[in-house]
C-alpha cells in the first residue's frame, strides 16, 4: 500500500523576499520522474515538511499550466514557517501533494472574472490568475482587486507591476495605511468595489484573504447581486494530515483538506460554523 | 502493549492512571476506573502530561561545567564532583531544595542526606511558595498539616466553601466533585476576586479585594459567635471573641468590598450546614496574611463544628502531587516527620538518629530566604527537580542570586533555565521510571510504579541520593523504596500501620490508620491578625495584579511546556482586565499590553472581561514575552515565609 | 464451512486452537489487571485469560490506533532519507465486545475512501477479531440504543457466545473459517436450541441495560440547528476540556502529527491522539482560533456525533453505546453522550417538565 504520509524531497531553486515576513520558494522534486509527472490545479495545496520541525500546508501559487517546478509563498508565523525562512537555495523540503480540490477553471470560461485578494491571500489566487492570462481569450472581463496592510506588505510586487501594465486586465490596489511613496488608493479592499463595473450574472468572483476580509467581501458581493455559486472562496483551518484523517480542519462534516479548500458561498453558507 | 498502574503527578489530587507502554516507551495513559476518587477520569494534564517522558530535551547523561561550558561526564565523575563540591562548604552555607515531584521515599532520603550528612537544616521545596501557611498554621491548630476531609466528602457535604482557588482548572478532581455537588443540592460558595467557571455554579460568589481574606473570615467568625450561631463549648472561644472584636461585618464590607448581606448569607449557610467542607488554594495562602487567613479559616471550621465530624472538614488544594509528602516526611526547615517541630524538644529527640541535635538547634532557611541569601550566607545549593528560575517570584532577582552562588548542583529531567546556571547537572528519572509513593492532598498514600527503564543513563532521585550519601561517607543504605517506606511508616506516627503491601489496593491507603484525625476538642482556636499587603496601589501603580496558573499549568511550566499537546493548549499567557479599565486605557481583547510592577515588565495578550473587578488585573503564569513570575512580588509573609505572589501593584499600558 | 454459519465448540477445544495461534500472531485478550479490573494485553498462554469480565475501560483502540504511532524515521543531511515505520505484525484481538467491533468497523471505512491510511489499514489487515457477545453490561452501557450490541450479525472474524463449557461461534469471515478449521474436536453445527439459548442470554443482557440515549430527537435538533445557545453556554461552563470523552471513544480518531529529534541528525515523525475538545486543536499559527471557546468545541463534538450530515456520511451516528464517556467525563453526569442527548431532547420544554426528568 502506498505510504500516505511519506513526503517527496524537493529542492529549493529560488527564494524571493516578498515582504519583511514573506518569502516565495520555487521548488522542484529531486526524483526526476516524479517531478515530470507532478501536475496540479489552481487552488490546490501541498504539505511541506522541514524535518525535525514539522509539516504545514501551503497553497500552490505557481501557474499549473507550466511544468518543471512549482512555487509556494510562505509567511513566517509558526515553527515550520520560521524554519522554512531559514532555508537557502539548494536546501530541500519534504513535499506531499497536490492535495485538496481546486478553483473552477474550465467551468468559468466565457465568464467575466473578478478576483478580490487580501494580503497573503493573493498567492493561491495567482495560480488561477496566470492560467487565465495564458488562456485570456477564453474569459471575459478580468478585474483584480488587491488590498494589503501597507505598500510593503504587498506580495508579488513585480507581477503586480506587470499586470498593471497589461490592458487585458483591470488591476486596482489599495492599502490600509500608505507611506510616502504610495500614491494609490487607501482603504480596505471593499472600498474598491465602487471603482469597478461588474455584471454579477456574467461574473465569477474569487476571493481569498484574512477571514474578516472575506466576510465583508462576500457581504458586498451578495449586495451587488452575485449568486451564491458565483462567489468562490477558500477556507482556512489548522491542518495536519491533508488527507481527511486527522480531523483538525473539519467544519461541519466538510474537511477543508479534501472537500476544500475551495468552496462556493452556496456551500459555505450552510456550514454549521463559519 | 502493557498497562502499568501508577499515580498521576500533575496536581495534588492523585488520580489513578495507567501508563500504556510498548517496549521501553510510554505511548499514552488510561484512567483507572477502580480508583476510589478519580473513578476513571483524568484532566487535560493527566491525559497529556506524559508526553514529557520521551521529550527530546530529556537529559541522558550527567553534565559538568568546564571552562564555562557543559561537558558530558560519567556518573562517577559527576557524583564525585558534587560530593567534593558540597563537602567544601560549611553546613550553614549549603541550601538543599527538594521537589514536590519527588516520591515520599526520595524526600525522606534527601531530608536525611541534608540533615544527617550535610548537616544543614536549609532544606525546602517549592511547596513553600504555595502551601507554607498550611504547614505552619494547621500544625499549630490541628497538630497536622493536612486535610481533615476527603475529596469524596464533597459529594456528601451540603455546604462547600472554596476560597482562593479555581479548582476546576487547577485541581480538576476537586472541581469535578464541586460542580457535581452544586448540581445535586450542595450550596457552593466561591470566594475569588475573579469570575471563574466554578463561580458560575455558586450559590454565593464573594469577591474580596486581594489580600484581605483574613478580614472577612474573622468578621464572619465574630458574627457567628456574637449571634450565637457557633456550636457550643469550643475551647478558647471567649478569648477568640475578644480578639475578633474589631472585625465587624461593616468593617469587612469596607475593607474587603464584600457586601454585609453576602457575609450574613454565608454565615447562615455555614452555621446551618450539616456537613461543611472548606477548600482553599493559593489565592488564600500567597498573601501577607497567608498564615493568618488559614488560621481564620480553621477557626471557622472549628466554630461551625465541622472538625472531627465525618464528611466535613478542611482541604488545602495542593498544586503539586506530593506537597503532602514533603510535609509528611518533614522536608521543611524546623519540621520533622509527622509534623513534629524542632521546638518540641521531647518529640524532636525521637529523631536523634535522623537529625543530629546540633542541626536542630536552629531552624534553617526557607526557600524564599535561601534565594534572598544566595551568594551571601548561602554559597552552595543542591536543587532537585525544581526550576527555580521559573517558579520563584521576582525571578530576575532569583537568577541574579543563583548566579552569585559558588556551587550549584541541579538534578532534573531537562537542562532547565536553572540547570543552565549549574556547575553539575544530574539526569533524573521521570515518574514513569521509578518506584515509590506519593501522598495526595487528602492524605492518600499511593504507589508510583516504574513502567519503563530509565531514559538514557538517568537514575531515580533516591538512587542518586544514596550514591551521593555514600560518596560523602555516609553509611546510609536502602535496597528499595519499599524499605525506605517501611522506615517512614516507622518514624512518622501518622503513617503507622501502613505497609507497602497495603498500598496495592485501588487508591492506596489514606493516613492515618492507627490513630484518629483531630477531634473538635483537640483543636486550638488562634486569633488571626490582618497584615495588609506590602504593596498598596498608588498613582504610579494603580492596579493590583493577581498571578495564577492557567488550566494546563502544573507549577512553573517546565513540564507542561514539554508536552506538545499542553504547550499547544496554552501557547501564551493572558492578561485579564476589567472592561471599564480597558476602555480607559484604550485596550482591546487580543491586543498586547505591557504590565509593569516594581520588579519589571512583561507583555501579555489582553482579555477584556467583567470577570475581574475594577483596578484588579490577572496574569496567568507563562514564559512567553517575559516570565510572569519575573514581575511577581517576592516579599515573604512573616510566619510561613510564603511570598506574596497573589498581591502586587502594577501599571498597564498598551504595548 | 461458510460465512454466516453457526457452530458450537467445546470451550477447552477452542482455547487450544487459540493457544496454537500464538505461534503466528500476538494474541491479545482480557486478563485481570493490577487492581482487579480487566486489562487487555498480549498473553503468553490462554491460562492468563479471564472470562468473567465487564468491558475494559481503555478501549481496544490502542491496538489499532496507538496513543502514539511513529510514521517514519528521518535522517537529516543534504538529501534527507526516510525509513517508514509501518507496523504490520499480526495480532488477534480475542474477547473484545461488540461495541468495540462496531468502532473498528467505523474506522475501517473512515481510514479508507479517497485516501488510504496505510498505517491503519495494514495493521488492520493483519488483525483478527474474535469477539464475544456481551453477557455482562455495565450500568453505563447503552449499546441497545446504538445498534452496537450486545451481539452482532457481522463485522467480526469469529463471534463467540459463552455457554459456560461451550461457545456458540458465528463465522464472520474467511479468516474466521481458517481458525475454526483448526479445531480437532468438539465442533458441531449449532442447533435450534443453541440459537434459542443465545437469544435468551442476549435478551437477559438487553434487559440489564437501561436505554438512555434516545438519539432521534437530538439528531433533529442538532441537524436543524435548533439548540438554544444558552444550553451550549451552560455546557461551556461545565466542560473541563479534559478530552477524556474523545480519548475513550471507540469512534473518535483525531490525531496530531509532530517531529521529535532523537539525536542531532536523526528524528522521527509520529502521530498521537488529539482531541477536538482542546483549544489547541484548531488554533492556527497566527494565534487565530475558530473554536477558542469551550462551548464551540462541545458543539463541534456533538455535531460530529449527532448531525444528520455525519449520519449520512458514516451510515450511523457517532456512538456505539459503550458508555465510556459517562465514566470519563470530569463534569460528572453532565456532558456524556446520553446526558447531552437528554438535555437536547428536553430543551425548549418548560422548566417544570424538565424537573420531572
Amino acid at each position: 500500500m502506498e505510504n500516505l504520509y511519506l513526503p517527496q524531497l524537493a529542492v529549493i531553486d529560488q527564494i524571493v523576499d516578498e515582504t519583511p515576513d514573506t518569502k516565495t520558494f520555487t521548488l522542484h522534486f529531486v526524483d526526476e520522474k516524479y517531478n515530470k509527472s507532478f501536475s496540479y490545479k489552481a487552488g490546490q495545496f501541498v504539505e511541506v515538511s522541514v524535518f525535525g520541525k514539522g509539516e504545514a500546508p501551503f497553497g500552490l501559487c505557481s501557474n499549473p499550466l507550466r511544468k518543471g517546478n512549482f512555487r509556494i509563498t510562505v509567511r513566517a508565523t509558526g515553527t515550520v514557517t520560521n524554519a522554512m525562512h531559514e532555508a537557502k537555495v539548494g536546501d530541500v523540503f519534504g513535499v506531499r501533494g497536490p492535495l485538496g480540490n481546486s478553483f473552477p477553471f474550465e467551468e468559468v470560461m466565457g465568464y467575466d472574472i473578478l478576483i478580490v485578494a487580501g494580503g497573503i491571500g493573493l498567492p493561491p489566487l495567482r495560480s488561477l490568475i496566470e492560467p487565465i492570462f495564458d488562456k485570456r481569450k477564453k474569459f471575459g472581463n478580468f478585474i483584480i482587486l488587491y488590498g494589503a496592510r501597507t505598500p510593503a506588505d504587498r506580495v508579488y510586487k513585480d507581477a503586480l507591476e506587470q499586470w498593471a501594465s497589461r490592458d487585458d486586465v483591470q488591476l486596482l490596489q489599495t492599502v490600509d495605511r500608505g507611506d510616502e511613496s504610495w500614491t494609490g488608493h487607501v482603504g480596505v479592499v471593499t472600498t474598491l468595489f465602487e471603482k469597478i463595473k461588474v455584471d454579477p450574472a456574467r461574473t465569477f468572483a474569487f476571493t481569498c484573504g484574512p477571514p474578516i476580509m472575506i466576510r465583508f467581501v462576500i457581504q458586498d458581493l451578495l449586495a451587488m447581486g452575485f449568486a451564491d455559486d458565483h462567489i468562490i472562496s477558500t477556507l482556512e483551518r489548522y491542518m495536519k494530515c491533508g488527507v481527511g484523517k486527522c480531523g483538525h480542519c473539519a467544519i461541519g462534516h466538510k474537511y477543508i483538506c479534501v472537500d476544500g479548500p475551495v468552496f462556493s458561498w452556496r456551500q459555505i453558507k450552510v456550514l454549521p460554523e463559519r | 502493549m502493557s498497562k502499568v498502574l501508577t499515580t498521576c503527578p500533575f496536581c495534588g489530587c492523585g488520580c489513578g492512571v495507567f501508563l500504556v507502554t510498548e517496549g521501553d516507551r510510554v505511548l499514552g495513559v488510561a484512567p483507572q476506573r477502580r480508583h476510589p476518587v478519580s473513578r476513571g477520569t483524568l484532566c487535560v494534564k493527566g491525559w497529556n502530561g506524559h508526553q514529557i517522558i520521551h521529550h527530546p530535551d530529556r537529559l541522558r547523561k550527567p553534565l559538568i561545567r568546564k571552562n564555562g561550558k557543559f561537558q558530558e561526564a560519567s556518573w562517577e565523575a559527576a557524583l564525585s564532583a558534587v560530593a567534593k563540591g558540597l563537602a567544601s562548604f560549611a553546613p550553614e552555607h549549603i541550601g538543599v531544595v527538594g521537589s514536590t515531584k519527588c516520591t515520599n521515599e526520595e524526600l525522606y532520603l534527601l531530608m536525611r542526606l541534608a540533615r544527617g550528612v550535610l548537616r544543614t537544616d536549609n532544606i525546602d521545596t517549592s511547596a513553600r511558595f504555595h502551601q507554607a501557611p498550611t504547614l505552619h498554621t494547621l500544625t499549630a491548630q490541628l497538630w497536622l498539616a493536612a486535610s481533615t476531609a476527603t475529596l469524596t466528602d464533597i459529594e456528601k457535604a451540603d455546604v462547600l466553601l472554596v476560597v482562593g482557588s479555581n479548582a476546576k482548572d487547577q485541581n480538576a478532581k476537586a472541581g469535578s466533585y464541586l460542580i457535581w455537588a452544586a448540581h445535586h443540592g450542595g450550596q457552593l460558595v466561591v470566594v475569588d476576586p475573579r469570575e471563574t467557571d466554578l463561580s458560575h455554579f455558586a450559590t454565593l460568589h464573594l469577591r474580596p479585594k486581594p489580600g484581605t481574606d483574613v478580614v472577612w473570615i474573622n468578621a464572619l467568625c465574630n458574627w457567628l459567635i456574637r449571634s450565637n450561631r457557633q456550636v457550643a463549648e469550643v475551647r478558647g472561644v471567649n478569648a477568640l471573641a475578644k480578639a475578633l472584636e474589631p472585625f465587624s461585618l461593616e468593617s469587612a464590607e469596607q475593607l474587603c468590598g464584600v457586601p454585609r448581606e453576602q457575609l450574613e448569607k454565608l454565615g447562615e449557610l455555614v452555621s446551618r450546614a450539616q456537613r461543611l467542607v472548606l477548600l482553599y488554594g493559593n489565592g488564600l495562602t500567597q498573601q501577607a496574611s497567608g498564615s493568618e487567613a488559614v488560621k481564620a479559616l480553621t477557626n471557622l471550621l472549628v466554630l461551625t463544628g465541622n472538625l472531627g465530624k465525618g464528611g466535613s472538614g478542611i482541604i488545602p488544594l495542593h498544586p503539586t502531587n506530593n506537597t503532602q509528602g514533603a510535609f509528611d516526611v518533614g522536608f521543611a526547615p524546623g519540621f520533622l516527620p509527622g509534623f513534629a517541630r524542632f521546638e518540641d524538644r521531647e518529640a524532636a529527640s525521637r529523631f536523634d538518629r535522623l537529625v543530629p541535635a546540633n542541626v536542630r538547634q536552629k531552624m534553617g532557611l526557607t526557600l524564599g530566604e535561601m534565594l534572598h541569601a544566595a551568594g551571601e550566607q548561602i554559597r552552595a545549593m543542591y536543587v532537585v527537580g525544581e526550576n527555580l528560575l521559573w517558579s520563584a517570584p521576582n525571578s530576575t532577582a532569583a537568577k541574579a542570586s543563583l548566579q552569585r552562588l559558588d556551587f550549584l548542583v541541579v538534578q532534573d529531567l531537562f537542562v532547565t533555565e536553572t540547570a543552565e546556571l549549574a556547575n553539575v547537572v544530574l539526569p533524573a528519572c521521570s515518574y514513569a521510571e521509578k518506584d515509590g509513593t506519593f501522598t495526595n492532598l487528602e492524605r492518600r498514600v499511593q504507589r508510583v510504579r516504574a513502567a519503563i527503564p530509565p531514559v538514557g543513563t538517568a537514575k531515580a532521585d533516591w538512587q542518586i541520593f544514596l550514591a551521593l550519601a555514600k560518596k560523602l561517607g555516609s553509611s546510609m543504605a536502602y535496597k528499595s523504596p519499599q524499605e525506605i517506606f517501611a522506615e517512614i511508616a516507622a518514624v512518622n506516627p501518622w503513617y503507622k500501620g501502613i505497609s507497602y503491601q497495603d498500598l496495592e489496593q485501588p487508591g492506596g491507603v489514606q493516613w492515618p490508620v492507627a490513630q484518629a484525625l483531630p477531634s473538635a476538642g483537640e483543636a486550638k482556636l488562634l486569633a488571626a491578625r490582618y497584615l495588609p499587603p506590602s504593596e498598596q496601589p498608588d498613582q504610579n501603580y494603580p492596579f493590583t495584579l493577581i498571578i495564577g496558573r492557567g488550566r494546563v499549568h502544573r507549577v512553573s511550566g517546565t513540564m507542561v511546556s514539554r508536552s506538545f499537546t499542553l504547550a499547544k493548549e496554552y501557547p501564551e499567557g493572558v492578561l485579564e482586565i476589567n472592561t471599564d479599565d480597558a476602555k480607559e486605557l484604550g485596550l482591546r481583547s487580543g491586543w498586547k499590553a505591557r504590565v509593569t510592577t516594581p520588579r519589571g515588565s512583561i507583555e501579555r495578550i489582553v482579555q477584556v472581561t467583567r470577570g475581574v473587578p475594577r483596578k484588579v488585573i490577572f496574569a496567568s503564569l507563562h514564559h512567553k514575552d517575559g516570565l510572569t513570575n519575573s514581575v511577581a512580588n517576592d516579599r515573604l509573609e512573616q510566619q510561613s515565609k510564603i511570598p506574596e505572589m497573589k498581591v502586587c501593584v502594577a501599571k498597564v499600558e498598551v504595548a | 464451512m461458510k460465512v454466516g454459519q453457526k457452530y458450537t465448540i467445546d470451550k477447552q477445544a477452542f482455547l487450544a486452537v487459540l493457544d496454537s495461534l500464538r505461534r503466528d500472531a500476538k494474541l491479545i485478550g482480557p486478563t485481570s489487571g493490577p487492581d482487579g479490573d480487566v486489562v487487555f494485553r498480549e498473553i503468553a498462554s490462554v491460562k492468563e485469560l479471564t472470562f468473567d469480565y465487564v468491558n475494559e475501560f481503555d478501549p481496544v483502540k490502542r491496538f489499532l490506533i496507538p496513543h502514539r504511532q511513529d510514521l517514519f524515521r528521518f535522517e537529516l543531511g543534504k538529501r534527507p532519507t526516510f525509513e517508514p515505520l509501518v507496523d504490520t505484525s499480526p495480532q488477534i484481538l480475542f474477547g473484545i465486545r461488540s461495541c468495540d467491533v462496531k468502532g473498528i468497523l467505523h474506522w475501517d471505512k473512515f481510514f479508507s475512501g479517497a485516501y488510504l491510511d496505510n498505517y491503519y489499514l495494514e495493521k488492520r489487515a493483519n488483525t483478527t477479531i474474535i469477539s464475544v457477545a456481551c453477557n455482562q453490561p455495565l450500568d453505563t452501557c447503552f449499546c441497545i440504543c446504538c445498534d452496537g450490541g450486545p451481539w452482532l450479525e457481522s463485522g467480526f472474524d469469529l463471534q463467540l457466545t459463552d455457554f459456560g463449557d461451550r461457545y456458540l461461534v458465528d463465522v464472520g469471515s474467511a479468516k474466521g473459517i481458517a481458525i475454526l478449521k483448526k479445531a480437532k474436536k468438539g465442533l458441531q453445527e449449532a442447533t435450534r436450541q443453541d440459537l434459542d439459548l443465545r437469544k435468551e442470554l442476549m435478551a437477559k443482557c438487553d434487559s440489564q441495560m437501561v436505554p438512555t440515549a434516545y438519539v432521534a430527537k437530538a439528531i433533529i435538533q442538532i441537524t436543524n440547528n435548533r439548540v438554544r445557545e444558552e444550553l451550549w453556554d451552560e455546557m461551556g461552563f461545565e466542560c473541563f476540556s479534559c478530552g477524556g470523552c474523545t480519548h475513550v471513544c471507540p469512534i473518535c480518531t483525531c490525531y496530531d502529527v509532530a517531529d521529535y529529534m532523537e539525536s542531532s541528525t536523526c528524528g522521527v515523525r509520529f502521530r498521537c491522539w488529539d482531541s477536538c475538545q482542546y483549544s489547541g486543536f484548531t488554533r492556527e499559527a497566527s494565534g487565530h482560533n475558530p473554536r477558542e471557546k469551550t462551548k464551540e468545541r462541545i458543539k463541534r463534538r456533538f455535531y460530529h456525533k449527532l448531525s444528520y450530515a455525519y449520519v449520512k456520511l458514516d451510515g450511523h451516528h457517532g456512538c456505539v453505546g459503550c458508555g465510556r464517556c459517562i465514566t470519563a467525563c470530569e463534569a460528572i453526569g453532565l456532558l456524556d453522550l446520553p446526558a447531552v442527548v437528554k438535555r437536547l431532547r428536553r430543551q425548549g420544554q418548560p422548566e417544570a417538565e424538565q424537573m420531572g426528568a
